[in-house]
C-alpha cells in the first residue's frame, strides 16, 4: 500500500487534477467539495459494519471513499474501534472472487515480494478458501491477520461490475456472483471478526441488487446516496486543487467552467479531465511567473466539449499505422451502438479483442497502454494494473463515445458492418433451408464491399452471429454464380440487339411508305378542293348570267308594252285618217250633188238666165269651194298617212330591238329609218336610233365595237377636235392612245398599269403636244400628289412630273398664259385651283367652297366651278381669278362644261338634273331624264349636241337646236358611265365605264343606216311585210341593193 | 285569384313579351336585309349620296355581321366615289373592325377600293392560343450507374430505361416576322415520364438448377415541368396547309419529380409499391434544343397548329454524386440513378386565334 501511494505521487507529478480516473487515497489533500459528508458514512459504517455509497455515474463515489472516508478512518476517528485499519480495495471485474483474493494478498507484504510461482500458489490457496464456503472471507482474513486488534475494511469499488460483467448464460459466472455476495454478507455479519464492508455502486444498478435479499436488506439499512455538488462546492473542487498546486485561477475561467459543467453529475470527470489538461497546458506554456490559469488555456485545450476528443486524438496520433488499425478494432470491440445516436460501453476481455483483431496480445497491450498511461486514463483498467488476457478492457467514460469524433465514426461503421453481417447471415440461413436464393447485386456488391473493407474474422463474427463460416461461404458462392450468369446474359443481349435492329429496319420502311401514302392523299385532296372551287365559280357565273337574262326579259316586256302603245297610237291615227277621208268623200258627194243641182238648175236657167247666170256664178263659186274642200281633204289624208307611217316606223324600230335574228332586225330598223326619213320624222329619233344601233351591233359592225384595253374602270377620256387621237386613262394607272385603223380603233400604251395611280383627269393641249394626267396618286407618307405630263411628240419618253399638288387632282385644263402652254388644275379635294407652266406649280385661287369640277371658256377668260353647295362660281382669269357667284342650282353640282364656241355652259347635279346656261343670261334650259348623278358633260364639237354621262348607266345626247325633242338615250352600258368624249370627227361619242370598257356610239343615224344594207342578205318577204309593217301598205324594197322578195 | 293563377299569368305575359321580342328582332333583321338590298340597288344605280342615310340605322343595330361587312363596303365605296376620303377611311376602319379578316378581291374590286384597303394594317399583330398533346420521353445516358456493376464496367447495365408517354398543355403565341418566318414562343406545363426496369435481381435456384427470377422492379419517373420553348417557324409552302419547319431552344424548370416504384415478388408475396420524391436529386433548370415540323392551317380567325417537336436535352438532369443518396431506392428497388439527360418527342395540336388591330398606315 505504501509503495502504491508513493509511485502514484510521483506519477501525478505536480498536476493537482487526476483526470478521468478517480482520486486515489493519497490524493485527499487535493480532494475538495465534499467536506463534512464523510462523517455520515462513517457513522453508518460503524453501526452496521456495512455501508453502500450510491450515486450516478461519474458523481465521484470512488473519489469520495478514497479521499473523504478512508483518511478519517486511518486517522482513528471511528471511536468504537481501534485505530489500526487494513483496507482491502477490490473491484469485481470478470472474476470477483479471484480479484478479491488478489486484493487480500496485496495487503500481505510477503506476497508482494514473493516470486511469481509462489504468488500463484498463494493466490490459488486464498481463492480456493474463499470459494469453499460463505465464511471464506472471514477465514482468509483471520489467516492473514498479523495483529489481533486490527480492523479490516473490505472496500468493493465499482460493485456494479458484478452485474455488468456477469455473463448470465454462464452458470459458473452466476454462481460466482452469488458466492461473492455471500462472502461479503457473512464477513459483515460475523460477530468475532471486526470486518467492515463498504461498496460503491452506480445508482442505476441498484435494481440488480434485489436478486440478493440479504444484500438488499443491508443496503436498505445502511446506504449513503451521494449528493450532487452545489455550485459553491463545485467552485471549491476547482479552486482547491489549484491553490494546493500553488497557482491561481481567474474568475472568468471559474465561471466558464461552472457554466460548461451544468447540472449533470456525469460531467464531473469531464471537468476533471479538462482541468488536468488545462493545468498541463498552463504549466508548459506559462508566459510569466504567477500567471493564473485563464480562459485562453482552457480554450487552447478545446474546452470541455473538445478536450477529450483532442486528448484521444493525441494518443491515436502517437500510434503507427498497424497500431492504428488495431486501435480501431479495439475501440469497435468495446463499444456498441444502440439506437440512432446512442452508444454504450461493451467491456471485453483483452484476449477476445486480440482474437477479433487477429493480432498478438502484446501488440494489443502496447496500443491499450497508450490510452491508459498516466494522465490519459481513457480506457480502464488504469495504468497501474498489469494487463492479462482476462483483463476487462473498457473505456473510462461513456462521454468519450459522444465527444471523440473518430470513435463515433467507428461506432457507426461497426453498426453498419454488423447490420450487413447479420443480413448476410440471415440470407445464408434462408438459403440453406431453401427459402431464398443466392444474393445478386446490389446486395451482393454491397456485401463484397463490406468483406473487403472490414475483413471480418471468425471471433468478430461469432460475437454477433454464430454461423460465420456458412455466411462467408454463401457470399463466395453468390459471387461465383452471378459472374457466370452475367456472361450468359451478355450473350443474350447481343442476340436481342440484333433482333431489334432488324425489326426497326422493317418498321422504318413501313413508316416511310405510310408517309408517302399520306402525302399522296393530301395532294389528291387539294386537287379535289380546287375542282370544287372551280365548280362554285362556274355556278356563280351561271347564276349571274341567269340574272342578266331575267333583266333582259323584263326589259323586253317593257319594250313590247311601249310598242303596243305606239301601235295603238298608230291605229288611232289611222282611224282619224279614215274619218278625214270619209269627210272628204262626203264633201265631194255634196259637191257633186251641188253640181247636179246646178246642172238641174240649167233648165231653169234658161228660164231665168240672169238668175241662172247668177246662179252659175254661184255654182262656179261653189265648185271652187268644193275643189278647195277636196284639196283640204287630200291634205288631211296625206297628213294622216304620214303620221301613220311615222307610227309604223317607231313601232318597227322598237320591234327591231326585240328581235334576235340579224337580218330581220336589220330590215325592220332600216325600214323604220326609211319611213321616218320618207315621212319626215325627227331625224334624231331615239327609237329609230336604238333600232339601228342594236341592229348594227347585232350584225357586228365595227362602228359600235367596244374599246377594250383597261383592266379596271375608265375614269377619263379626252380627244382634241383638231387631232386624230382619243386618250383614255383608268383607275389602275394605265393610259391608252386610240387611233382609227380602217374601221377599227386600236390602242398604243402610253403608261402601263401602276398601283396607286387612279387617273381621274386627262388634258391635251390644242397643238396635241402635251398630255397631262392626274388623279389619286398617293405619295407614301404625305398628302402630296403629282401630275404627269407626257410629251406626245416623243412617244415612249418618261413623263415630266409636276409636284406641288395636294391629295387628289380632279381636273386638268390646258390653256395659254401669255402665249405659253399652261395647265390649270383643281386639287386638294376641290379646295385649290393651281396653274402650272409645266415646270412649276402655283396656287391661283382658293375657292370659298369645295368645287367638284371646273371648266374654262373657249377663249380662256373665264373659269367656272361647280360648287358642292349647289352654286356656280366664276373666276376672272385675267383679274387674278377673282371669284363671283353666278347661279344657284340648289343641288350639289358634280359636272360642268363650257361649249366650244360660246359662253354657253352646262351643269349636271347629283340628282341627274342637267341645265344649260349662258354666262350673260342665267335663264337655264333644263333637261330632265337622268336618274342619278351626272359624271361628265361634253358639248359636241359643233355645239349642236350636249352629251351627259351619268351613274344611271346611260348617256344622253340632247339636241340643243331642238331642246324639246326627246334625247337619244345611249343605254347599252354595263355600269356607271364615268366619262364621255366626242371623237375628233364628231361622228362618234365614246363612253368610259366603271366596268372596264369604252362604248362607242355613232352620233349620226345615217352613218348607221348606210351600213345596214351591206350587212343583210335579203329584203322583207311579203309575209314579213304584212306582219311587221302593215297589210294594207304597199310592199317596198327596203334595200335597193337586194332583190325584191314579195313573190 | 290564387297564387298559382298569378304565377300562370306572369308566365304568360313573359312568354308574350319573349315572342314579341323574337318577332321584332326577326322583323328588324328582315328590315335590315331589305335595307341592304335597297342600298345595293341604290349604289348600282349611282345614287351614292343617298347611301349613308339608308344604311345608318341598320349599321347601328340590325345587321348581321356579314351584312354589316357588306354595308360598310358599300358605304366605303360610296364615300370613295363621293370624294370624301376621310369618311371613307372611317368606314373602312369600321369594316375591318367588324371583320378583321376581310379580304379584297383583286380581280373584281375597284382599284380605288383596293388602294384604300392597302393603306390599312390588315395583318394580325399576333396570334395567341393553346396547344395540347402527348409526348414520348426517354433518357440519354451520359454515365451509366448501376447497382449491378460488379467490375466497374459502365456499359454493363442490367436494368434498362424505356420510353414512356405523358402529356403537355400550354399557351402558344405566333408573331409574324415575314411572310415565311414567324417567332413562336410557347409556355407549357409538361408532364414527362420514363421507365426503368430490372428483372431477376434476386433469383431462386431450383433443385434442378434452373434459375427463376425472384423479384422484378419497375420504376416510373414522372416529372412535372414548366417549359418555355422559343422557336422560329419557317413556312416551306404557302398552300392551304402551310407546312413549316421550326427550330429553337427551350428553358425548362422542374417543379417536381417522383419515382413510382413497384416491386413484384414471385409466388404470392407482397407487391411493394411506393412513390418516392426525387426532386432533390434532379437539376431544376435544364435546357433543350428543339427541332420540329408541322402544318398550320387557316381555320376561322386563326390557325390550327399540328406538329411534332423533338427536344434534345442539353444538360443532365441527374448528377453522379446523387446516385446513391436515397437508400430506399438502392436497397428496396435496386435502383441507382445514372447520369442522363432527357429527350422527348412531342405531338402538339392546338389553335391560335389571330389578334387584329386594324389602323390606317401613314
Amino acid at each position: 500500500m505504501k509503495e502504491f501511494v508513493e509511485t502514484h505521487v510521483e506519477a501525478s507529478e505536480s498536476n493537482p487534477f487526476p483526470g478521468l480516473r478517480p482520486f486515489t487515497i493519497d490524493e485527499s489533500h487535493l480532494f475538495f467539495g465534499r467536506e463534512g459528508q464523510s462523517d455520515e458514512v462513517l457513522v453508518k459504517l460503524s453501526k452496521n459494519r456495512f455501508v453502500a455509497v450510491i450515486g450516478p455515474s461519474g458523481s465521484g463515489k470512488s473519489s469520495f471513499i478514497y479521499c473523504g472516508v478512508l483518511p478519517i478512518l486511518y486517522g482513528g476517528f471511528l471511536t468504537e474501534t481501534g485505530p489500526n485499519w487494513d483496507v482491502v480495495v477490490t473491484r469485481p471485474g470478470v472474476g470477483p472472487i479471484e480479484n478479491l483474493a488478489e486484493s487480500l494478498l496485496q495487503t500481505d507484504p510477503s506476497y508482494v515480494v514473493a516470486d511469481a510461482e509462489e504468488q500463484k500458489i498463494k493466490r490459488t490457496i486464498i481463492t480456493t478458501l474463499l470459494k469453499s464456503s460463505s465464511l471464506g472471507l472471514v477465514e482468509a482474513i483471520q489467516q492473514t491477520a498479523r495483529t489481533e486488534d486490527k480492523n479490516y475494511l473490505i472496500l468493493v469499488d465499482q460493485f456494479e461490475e458484478l452485474f455488468r460483467f456477469k455473463d448470465s448464460k454462464d452458470r459458473q459466472s452466476v454462481n460466482e456472483t452469488l458466492a461473492f455476495v455471500n462472502l461479503l454478507n457473512e464477513a459483515s455479519n460475523y460477530p468475532d471478526a471486526s470486518i467492515y464492508v463498504a461498496i460503491t455502486m452506480r445508482s442505476d444498478f441498484i435494481g440488480d441488487c434485489a436478486q440478493f435479499p440479504e444484500l438488499t436488506k443491508k443496503i436498505n439499512d445502511s446506504h449513503y446516496l451521494i449528493p450532487q455538488l452545489t455550485r459553491e462546492q463545485k467552485r471549491r473542487a476547482i479552486t482547491g486543487p489549484v491553490a494546493v498546486g500553488g497557482a491561481h485561477i481567474t474568475q472568468p475561467l471559474i465561471q466558464q467552467l461552472l457554466n460548461d459543467l451544468g447540472d449533470n453529475p456525469d460531467q464531473l470527470p469531464i471537468l476533471q479531465h479538462s482541468l488536468m489538461r488545462t493545468w498541463s497546458y498552463w504549466a508548459r506554456h506559462q508566459e510569466y511567473e504567477d500567471e493564473p490559469l485563464d480562459l485562453k488555456h482552457y480554450d487552447a485545450i478545446g474546452t470541455m466539449t473538445e478536450a477529450l476528443s483532442l486528448h484521444a486524438n493525441e494518443a491515436y496520433d502517437e500510434l503507427n499505422e498497424d497500431q492504428k488499425r488495431i486501435c480501431e478494432v479495439l475501440f469497435r470491440a468495446i463499444t456498441e451502438k444502440r439506437g440512432e445516436n446512442f452508444g454504450i460501453r461493451r467491456p471485453t476481455t483483452l484476449g477476445d479483442i486480440a482474437a477479433i483483431a487477429g493480432v498478438a496480445e502484446e501488440d494489443l497491450i502496447s496500443v491499450i497502454d497508450k490510452f491508459r498511461e498516466e494522465g490519459r486514463s481513457l480506457v480502464t483498467p488504469n495504468a497501474l494494473i498489469p494487463l492479462s488476457s482476462n483483463s476487462m478492457i473498457d473505456i473510462s467514460h461513456e462521454s468519450l463515445m459522444r465527444i471523440w469524433v473518430r470513435l463515433k465514426t467507428w461506432v457507426d461503421e461497426e453498426a453498419d458492418a454488423v447490420q450487413m453481417y447479420l443480413r448476410l447471415s440471415e440470407a445464408a440461413a434462408m438459403y440453406q433451408v431453401g427459402k431464398a436464393g443466392l444474393w445478386r447485386p446490389p446486395d451482393l456488391q454491397l456485401a463484397l464491399n463490406w468483406q473487403v473493407k472490414h475483413n471480418p474474422t471468425l471471433v468478430w463474427g461469432q460475437r454477433y452471429h454464430p454461423a460465420f463460416e456458412r455466411t462467408i461461404e454463401f457470399l463466395e458462392y453468390s459471387k461465383k454464380e452471378f459472374e457466370t450468369e452475367q456472361q450468359i446474359k451478355e450473350l443474350q443481349q447481343k442476340r436481342a440487339l440484333k433482333r431489334a435492329r432488324v425489326t426497326a429496319l422493317i418498321l422504318g420502311a413501313a413508316t416511310v411508305i405510310s408517309i408517302a401514302f399520306l402525302l399522296y392523299a393530301f395532294v389528291e385532296r387539294a386537287n379535289a378542293n380546287r375542282e370544287r372551287d372551280n365548280a362554285i365559280v362556274q355556278q356563280t357565273r351561271a347564276d349571274s348570267l341567269k340574272l342578266v337574262a331575267f333583266d333582259q326579259r323584263e326589259l323586253a316586256v317593257v319594250r313590247q308594252k311601249e310598242a303596243e302603245e305606239a301601235r295603238d297610237q298608230a291605229d288611232s291615227a289611222k282611224n282619224e285618217a279614215v274619218r278625214a277621208l270619209t269627210l272628204a268623200e262626203e264633201r265631194r258627194i255634196q259637191a257633186e250633188q251641188a253640181e247636179s243641182r246646178a246642172k238641174a238648175g240649167e233648165a231653169a236657167a234658161n228660164f231665168q238666165k240672169l238668175v241662172a247666170d247668177t246662179a252659175k256664178l254661184k255654182a262656179q263659186e261653189n265648185e271652187r269651194l268644193a275643189k278647195q274642200q277636196t284639196q283640204i281633204a287630200q291634205e288631211q289624208k296625206e297628213l294622216a298617212d304620214r303620221l301613220r307611217y311615222l307610227a309604223i316606223s317607231k313601232a318597227m324600230a322598237i320591234k327591231s330591238t326585240q328581235i334576235e335574228e340579224g337580218n330581220l332586225k336589220g330590215l325592220l330598223a332600216q325600214q323604220a329609218y326609211v319611213f321616218n326619213k320618207e315621212y319626215d320624222g325627227y331625224s334624231y329619233d331615239n327609237d329609230v336610233y336604238d333600232g339601228l344601233y342594236y341592229a348594227i351591233k347585232t350584225l357586228g359592225d365595227p362602228l359600235v365595237n367596244n374599246l377594250d384595253g383597261h383592266p379596271k374602270s375608265v375614269r377619263s377620256l379626252v380627244a382634241n377636235p383638231n387631232g386624230n387621237y382619243l386618250y383614255s386613262a383608268g383607275s389602275e394607272g394605265k393610259i391608252l392612245r386610240w387611233k382609227v385603223e380602217g374601221a377599227q380603233r386600236v390602242a398604243d400604251t402610253i403608261a402601263m398599269v401602276r398601283d396607286n395611280h387612279v387617273l381621274r383627269a386627262l388634258a391635251i393641249d390644242e397643238n396635241n403636244k402635251w398630255l397631262a394626267a392626274g388623279g389619286e396618286i398617293a405619295i407614301k407618307g404625305s398628302d402630296a400628289s403629282i401630275v404627269e405630263v407626257y410629251d406626245l411628240s416623243s412617244p415612249g419618253s418618261k413623263p415630266t412630273i409636276l409636284r406641288g399638288y395636294n391629295r387628289e387632282v380632279w381636273n386638268l385644263i390646258f390653256t395659254k398664259n401669255n402665249d405659253k402652254d399652261a395647265l390649270i388644275s383643281l386639287d386638294n379635294l376641290g379646295k385649290s385651283i393651281k396653274m402650272s407652266d409645266l415646270t412649276t406649280v402655283t396656287e391661283v385661287a382658293v375657292p370659298s367652297v369645295r368645287l367638284n369640277e371646273i371648266a374654262l371658256s373657249y377663249d380662256g377668260k373665264w373659269l367656272i366651278g361647280a360648287g358642292s353647295d349647289g352654286k356656280i362660281y366664276m373666276y376672272d382669269v385675267a383679274n387674278g381669278f377673282e371669284e363671283s357667284e353666278i347661279f344657284d342650282n340648289g343641288e350639289n353640282i358634280l359636272a360642268i362644261a363650257f361649249s366650244n364656241k360660246s359662253y354657253r355652259f352646262a351643269i349636271g347635279d347629283q340628282r341627274g338634273g342637267v341645265k344649260v346656261l349662258e354666262l350673260s343670261n342665267q335663264q337655264p334650259l333644263s333637261f330632265i331624264g337622268h336618274k342619278s348623278q351626272i359624271d361628265d358633260i361634253k358639248f359636241s364639237n359643233d355645239d349642236q349636241f350636249l352629251a351627259t354621262a351619268s351613274k344611271d348607266k346611260s348617256v344622253r345626247l340632247w339636241n340643243l337646236d331642238k331642246p324639246n325633242e326627246q334625247p337619244i338615250t345611249l343605254r347599252d352600258h354595263p355600269d356607271w358611265v364615268w366619262t364621255i368624249a366626242f371623237s375628233p370627227d364628231n361622228q362618234q361619242i365614246l363612253a368610259g365605264t366603271q366596268e372596264r370598257i369604252i362604248r362607242a356610239w355613232p352620233t349620226q343615224i345615217e352613218t348607221m343606216s348606210d351600213k345596214i344594207c351591206g350587212k343583210i342578205s335579203e329584203n322583207f318577204s311579203q309575209d314579213q311585210w304584212d306582219v311587221y309593217v302593215a297589210e294594207d301598205l304597199d310592199y317596198q324594197v327596203t334595200c335597193e341593193n337586194l332583190p325584191a322578195n314579195n313573190k | 285569384m290564387n297564387v298559382s293563377k298569378v304565377v300562370f299569368f306572369r308566365f304568360q305575359a313573359a312568354l308574350v313579351i319573349l315572342i314579341l321580342c323574337t318577332l321584332s328582332a326577326g322583323y328588324g333583321q328582315n328590315i335590315c336585309t331589305q335595307t341592304l338590298r335597297t342600298a345595293r340597288n341604290t349604289y348600282e344605280q349611282g345614287r351614292l349620296h343617298e347611301l349613308p342615310d339608308i344604311l345608318a340605322s341598320c349599321l347601328r343595330n340590325g345587321f348581321t355581321t356579314e351584312e354589316k361587312v357588306e354595308a360598310y363596303k358599300l358605304l366605303t365605296l360610296a364615300y370613295i366615289y363621293l370624294d370624301e376620303p376621310d369618311k371613307a377611311d372611317e368606314s373602312m376602319l369600321s369594316l375591318l373592325r367588324t371583320n378583321p379578316e376581310f379580304a379584297i378581291n383583286e380581280a373584281v374590286d375597284p382599284a380605288e377600293f383596293i388602294n384604300l384597303y392597302r393603306t390599312f394594317r390588315t395583318n394580325p399583330i399576333f396570334s395567341v392560343g393553346g396547344v395540347i398533346g402527348p409526348n414520348l420521353t426517354g433518357v440519354n445516358l451520359t454515365e451509366a450507374n448501376s447497382t449491378n456493376d460488379l467490375n466497374g464496367n459502365a456499359g454493363n447495365l442490367p436494368g434498362s430505361y424505356d420510353l414512356n408517354v405523358a402529356a403537355h398543355i400550354g399557351l402558344a403565341f405566333d408573331f409574324t416576322l415575314t411572310d415565311k418566318l414567324s417567332f413562336a414562343p410557347e409556355l407549357h406545363y409538361s408532364i414527362q415520364s420514363f421507365k426503368f426496369s430490372n428483372d431477376a435481381i434476386t433469383t431462386i435456384i431450383n433443385t434442378d438448377g434452373t434459375v427463376i427470377p425472384f423479384t422484378n422492379n419497375q420504376l416510373t419517373e414522372i416529372q412535372n415541368r414548366v417549359e418555355l420553348p422559343l422557336m422560329l417557324r419557317y413556312t416551306i409552302l404557302n398552300n392551304r396547309f402551310k407546312p413549316y419547319v421550326s427550330f429553337g431552344f427551350s428553358v425548362n424548370y422542374l417543379i417536381n419529380a417522383n419515382i413510382r416504384a413497384e416491386r413484384f415478388v414471385l409466388d404470392n408475396q407482397d407487391i411493394r409499391e411506393r412513390t418516392i420524391d426525387v426532386t432533390d436529386l434532379r437539376e431544376n433548370l435544364t435546357f433543350s434544343a428543339l427541332v420540329g415540323a408541322g402544318i398550320k392551317m387557316k381555320f376561322n380567325r386563326g390557325l390550327i397548329l399540328a406538329g411534332v417537336t423533338y427536344a434534345y436535352g442539353i444538360n443532365d438532369v441527374t448528377a453522379s454524386e446523387n446516385a446513391f443518396v436515397d437508400p430506399e431506392l438502392v436497397f428496396n428497388y435496386r435502383y441507382v440513378d445514372s447520369v442522363f439527360s432527357t429527350n422527348s418527342l412531342r405531338l402538339s395540336i392546338g389553335y391560335v386565334a389571330h389578334i387584329y388591330n386594324p389602323k390606317k398606315r401613314r
